[in-house]
């Protein structure tokens, strides 16, 4: 049984329509990504789960119980929810230990306390202290504490990463999957970062103005997506034309593989690191000239220009120990599968 | 030459600044030593002898009955009036949050003149509490409606998502957050009461502020009101020391920046009306009823009323003018006395220097106006008597009353001007004169104004002050008004009253429309 069901949720506010027909399910204990731009309304569909706003149409249901539609809107405190917030929220006039218990109804929580403070990697003093003492990785561990202590069966989690600094963020992302995996709670994680809901989700589902564009595995989406715009929105992309003829398509990078058969003109992508350099003239490979290189530490981009001067530049990405030294001419292979997207919808 | 600064971890503000940023501490604690030197020069027995009395027993009672509940009732009308117009779906909510501050604009004494000449039943206890509350609930108001602002949303969505009702959320998140507003709020109401004279004399409500001026007028015994003077000193500076604690103490801002969502408002539905009424009788008995007294006592003939006196239309214009001139003359001097003192706390801020500097000029908010113009008298009338009943003591008087209005103005309207933005300018090729012109004095100006603005209307309608320097023959509004509802004479004062007020609301109207209205309350903290 699904743990959470949503069927065609319409939320308008005032004359705009932020939500349109969304539908999405999540399985029992999976880590579902709603990866979004700003502006895309993920925030909006996990205020509704949560139940701080109203659906204006469409259902919503928890382990197959209703919580909301038009005429049905069970409150939040009764939806057995966690919610993680941005920057998580902790109540400053409560310490870190009254912070934890604050869902757990009366009385004293201590070994709880220290269990939930064990299981997001913190000491067990720490539940003495006052919020405003504790750094926004710790901030951010501690709510996460609270969110878990009733043992919820469906955790909100509202782009709980953004307001940490890269290093810290990666910590905290990794507690926060240890601690969802060790409760086997049923997870929604609200992002823009796609890196975020690539690596934490078990699923994804991508939002674009007010509707899911796709619902499937972080591999399918990051190989596999739907149109060349969410190739561009999940990752670095190159888009070449190409005409396809079932199983392959012919381009300027030769004769390429696709993921799925197709006919006809279309739009291939093909990821940076799917594109390797290769010395210059080495059987199969394309020539090409190297305009620039980025240089990223344990990886680097290389702009290229094929001889065709009308074919668009392309981006390939290497380990940075491979970057070729000389600037001049070299040969690329293409690995793997390629999407294509037949033009009429490429187009728009 | 740059090593040693470099070397110094804080840089320090020219000798001649500090000099000079001393000036408005001293002016300060002048009055208070000064008092102190009257009391010490009676002799320690006769003090204690002046302090042992059962009418100090009676002041205290009155004064502390009168302030604990004054602030009690601020403090419910206040926050339930803020948290209804930040926070609910109250119909109107703009045209409430008005009229919540509205009375500020109304000076209490007028209020006081205005409900004293309905009825003399009024006189009191009773009287004195109703102008009280009506006066200084919008001092509860204002914090509590910007901590209501400021609340991040995100704690209540938290909560709820943690199982608590909303009504639950109000008393385990929002009221346990509001609690420095409250206090801070209520302690700035009890302040007040505290050093309020006019309202209370015109009440016939005896409290230490009219008794001082009682000693004064019968023979000035020093001695006595420096006494009474000491027990009043105490009662506001701890009220003051309280609300700088609880400012310290508060960690109850946001920890984090959090999402700048519009917190949901709680839905009464259908009795979303039944609050309407509760906010109307507020508006009609903190503004109607002082307004439409006045308006009422112009309409009546002077001998109508118990009026020796008739107001002509040419003393109203010379009360109107002086009232202006003093304001004028007053926002100018303290802004000028407060500026160098407001650059050594704007720029040098981790001086050693500047933090006590500061703190003595704002000392002043917790020094009642009776105990500064009786001190000035004293000070004058032995060591400097030319200045004595001149227009320069009273400018000094208000000056150091209002100081830490022009400072707080001041210091916000340089820190506007930010000195990485004097920095950019000087990188792009300014010398420091072309910055200071085209950077620091147009960001810095509107602040300026502000400052001057609040210290013109505070000045304008004084009474205390006022009353004791002002040079024989300077009649302002107020103390026309004073006079004649002294003497019963309600229909005289009338159209001073309706000017005063109008001018006060004016200022305020035109200073709330141009900052908000949180700046018709000076907000001392960072």
């Amino acid at each position: 049984m699904a743990a959470l069901d949503i069927g065609g949720v319409v939320k308008r506010f005032g004359a705009g329509t932020v939500l349109d027909r969304v539908d999405l399910a999540v399985r029992s204990g999976d880590v579902l990504a709603i990866l979004g731009a700003s502006g895309s309304g993920k925030t909006t569909l996990l205020r509704l789960i949560a139940g701080f706003d109203r659906v204006d149409a469409g259902s919503i249901a928890i382990d197959g119980v209703a919580v909301a539609n038009p005429s049905l809107h069970v409150p939040p405190e009764r939806r057995r929810i966690g919610y993680l917030a941005q920057e998580g929220a902790l109540f400053p006039h409560l310490s870190v230990g009254r912070n934890i218990a604050f869902g757990l109804g009366r009385g004293r929580h201590d070994a709880r306390i220290v269990e939930l403070l064990a299981m997001v990697g913190l000491p067990a003093d720490f539940a003495a202290r006052s919020p405003h003492q504790l750094s926004g990785g710790e901030q951010q561990r501690v709510a996460l504490a609270r969110a878990l202590a009733a043992s919820p069966r469906l955790v909100m989690l509202d782009e709980p990463f953004s307001a940490l600094d890269a290093t810290l963020r990666q910590d905290v992302r990794q507690t926060v999957a240890t601690a969802l995996k060790a409760t086997g709670a049923t997870a929604i994680l609200v992002t823009h970062d796609q890196a975020e809901a690539l690596s934490m989700g078990d699923r994804v589902a991508v939002l674009r103005d007010g509707r899911i564009v796709q619902h499937t595995d972080p591999a399918s989406l990051y190989h596999r997506p739907r149109d060349a715009a969410l190739a561009q929105f999940v990752g670095e992309a190159v888009l070449l034309p190409a005409m396809a003829h079932g199983a392959e398509a012919d381009c300027a990078l030769g004769t390429l593989a696709l993921a799925e058969p197709m006919q006809g003109a279309v739009t291939i992508m093909i990821r940076p690191e799917q594109i390797r350099p290769v010395p210059e003239a080495t059987a199969g490979s394309t020539a090409a000239l190297i305009e620039a290189t980025h240089y990223f530490g344990h990886d680097a981009l290389i702009e290229l220009r094929l001889a065709d001067a009308a074919a668009p530049m392309l981006l390939s990405r290497v380990f940075s120990h491979t970057l070729p030294h000389s600037s001049g001419r070299i040969g690329l292979l293409v690995e793997g599968t390629v999407a294509a997207f037949p033009d009429a919808i490429a187009a728009d | 030459m740059t090593s040693f600064r470099a070397l110094s971890a804080v840089p320090r503000p020219p000798l001649g600044l500090v000099l000079i940023s001393a000036i408005p501490a001293a002016l300060v604690l002048l009055p208070i030593g000064i008092t102190l030197a009257d009391a010490a020069a009676a002799g320690g027995r006769q003090v204690i002898d002046l302090v042992w009395r059962p009418l100090v027993g009676v002041l205290l009672l009155n004064t502390v009955m009168l302030t604990v509940t004054a602030a009690t009732c601020c403090i419910a009308l206040g926050t339930i009036a803020a948290f209804l117009i930040e926070r609910t779906d109250l119909p109107g909510r703009s045209v409430w949050a008005v009229l919540a501050v509205a009375p500020l604009a109304v000076p209490a004494f007028v209020a006081s003149y205005a409900w004293v000449s309905i009825s003399p039943d009024l006189e009191g206890f009773g009287g004195a509490l109703i102008v009280t509350v009506f006066a200084y609930t919008p001092l509860v108001y204002l914090p509590v409606a910007a901590a209501l602002r400021g609340l991040d949303p995100a704690l209540e969505d938290s909560a709820r998502a943690l199982g608590d009702t909303p009504w639950r959320c109000i008393r385990r998140i929002i009221l346990p957050q509001l609690r420095p507003a409250i206090l801070g709020g209520a302690l700035l109401v009890a302040l007040n009461a505290l050093i309020e004279f006019g309202a209370f004399a015109l009440m016939r409500f005896r409290t230490f502020t009219t008794e001082i001026y009682a000693a004064y007028r019968s023979g000035f015994d020093g001695a006595e009101a420096a006494a009474l003077a000491i027990i009043l000193l105490i009662f506001c500076l701890a009220c003051l020391a309280a609300e700088a604690a609880l400012r310290r103490d508060a960690h109850y801002a946001r920890i984090g920046k959090g999402t700048r969502r519009q917190a949901a408002p709680y839905r009464f539905g259908r009795w979303r009306w039944a609050a309407i009424p509760g906010f109307a009788l507020f508006a009609f008995l903190s503004l109607c009823v002082p307004i439409l007294t006045v308006l009422f006592w112009l309409t009546q003939h002077g001998a109508a009323a118990i009026t020796p006196d008739e107001a002509s239309p040419r003393a109203l214009l010379m009360a109107t003018l002086s009232t202006v001139e003093l304001g004028a003359g007053a926002a100018l001097l303290t802004l000028i006395l407060a500026l160098p003192l407001a650059v050594l706390s704007a720029r040098w801020p981790r001086f050693r220097l500047t933090a006590p500097l500061e703190r003595g000029a704002w000392l002043a908010q917790g020094v009642p106006g009776i105990v500064i113009a009786l001190a000035l008298i004293t000070a004058t009338v032995r060591a400097v008597p030319a200045l004595y009943e001149s227009t320069l003591l009273l400018l000094i008087a208000y000056a150091i009353l209002f100081m830490p209005y022009a400072l707080v103005g001041i210091r916000a309207a340089l820190l506007q001007a930010d000195r990485r933005l004097e920095e950019a300018a000087r990188s792009l090729g300014s010398n420091w004169f072309q910055v200071l012109w085209q950077v620091t004095v147009p960001l810095a100006a509107p602040g300026f104004g502000a400052a001057a603005a609040l210290v013109f209307i505070a000045v304008s309608t004084e009474l205390t002050a006022t009353l004791l320097l002002a040079p024989i023959g300077t009649e302002t509004l107020a103390i026309r008004i004073w006079g004649d509802t002294s003497t019963l004479a309600f229909a005289a004062a009338a159209p001073y009253a309706a000017v005063l007020i109008a001018l006060s609301m004016t200022a305020s109207w035109l200073l709330a429309r141009r900052f908000g209205f949180t700046s018709l309350r000076v907000d001392f903290g960072d």
